[in-house]
């Protein structure tokens, strides 16, 4: 199973103090077998960015080495095609109420094909995607 | 996404293997084999182990996982609640606070304050001197703790 990882799904399993890390950490460790995460690297540019605005550069320098460190994580390039498909995306009706860095990950979703995607953001691009599942979920298997 | 069209020869069982799960999965061939190609290319299933992948320190990037109540920004403040303050609690306030009309003649009349109060001359060296912060030095008079500085954002985590 794979998983796809978007900026703000990255910021909660990598800081203890936020507020979706443990429900992040243990709807991951709870799948069987383990998943392969994916990200993008813009979602990446995005969580740096977040976490040295949050907690100031040591902290964005301790992300970038847990990335670099971690064989669960893989980070897709978003290629001129991918990103020619943002673009599009960002420029359509459909997708209003989108922002590009949402419009990137969705775009990846679709070219990658994945069916599960982490995100704790309040934009709906997860369910602009048909068929995409979000996580966490609740106990009760509803999504959050 | 742009598609090109190529030929792959695969042996006739993995074909076979192939048609099964895409009948039984309502999807065709070509996606089934386009989702391995992409996990290949992204590094796709790592086969991680189970305790290998609660390790990783993708978890542990500003430090261990630590209980709600123990996280730095709650320091000072382990329970759930808001923090109760009884002498900001009006329930528990004295009659004398709540009713204007009994405060002492001391607080109502200002000719009646201390001469200390009045004579900046007579302020005490901790009034006048800067480099006794009151901060490391809360006096006499402070509960403790009182004076300390709010923890700063992040405080613990690095």
């Amino acid at each position: 199973m794979r998983v796809f990882i978007d900026a703000s799904a990255l910021l909660a399993l990598a800081d203890p103090g936020n507020d979706g890390h443990h429900a992040a950490v243990q709807s991951l460790r709870r799948l069987d077998p383990p998943p392969a995460l994916i990200t993008t690297d813009f979602a990446l540019a995005e969580a740096l960015a977040g976490m040295h605005a949050r907690h100031g550069r040591p902290a964005a320098e301790s992300l970038q080495r847990s990335i670099s460190a971690s064989r669960a994580l893989r980070v897709a390039h978003v290629d001129p095609d991918l990103f020619r498909a943002a673009w599009n995306l960002y420029a359509s009706p459909d997708c209003a109420a989108l922002d590009f860095g949402d419009c990137t990950s969705l775009a990846a979703v679709r070219a990658l094909g994945l069916r599960h995607a982490m995100t704790f953001s309040t934009s709906p691009w997860v369910e602009a995607v048909a068929g995409l599942r979000r996580l966490p979920v609740t106990a009760a298997g509803a999504p959050r | 996404m742009q598609f090109i069209t190529t030929n792959i020869r695969i042996n006739r069982s993995a074909h076979r293997k192939l048609r099964y799960m895409a009948a039984e999965r309502g999807r065709s061939m070509a996606e089934l084999v386009r989702e391995a190609v992409d996990e290949f290319l992204t590094g796709g299933d790592m086969g991680l182990a189970a305790t290998e992948f609660r390790g990783d320190p993708i978890f542990f990037a500003l430090g261990p996982d630590r209980p709600q109540a123990l996280r730095p920004r709650d320091k000072g403040w382990r329970g759930t609640g808001p923090r109760h303050d009884p002498d900001r609690d009006p329930a528990r306030s004295s009659a004398r606070d709540r009713d204007p009309a009994r405060s002492s003649a001391r607080d109502r009349d200002p000719a009646r304050s201390s001469a200390r109060d009045r004579d900046p001359a007579r302020s005490s060296a901790r009034d006048r001197d800067p480099a006794r912060d009151p901060a490391r030095d809360p006096g006499p008079g402070a509960r403790a703790g009182e004076a300390v500085a709010a923890p700063r954002l992040g405080g613990g985590l690095l």
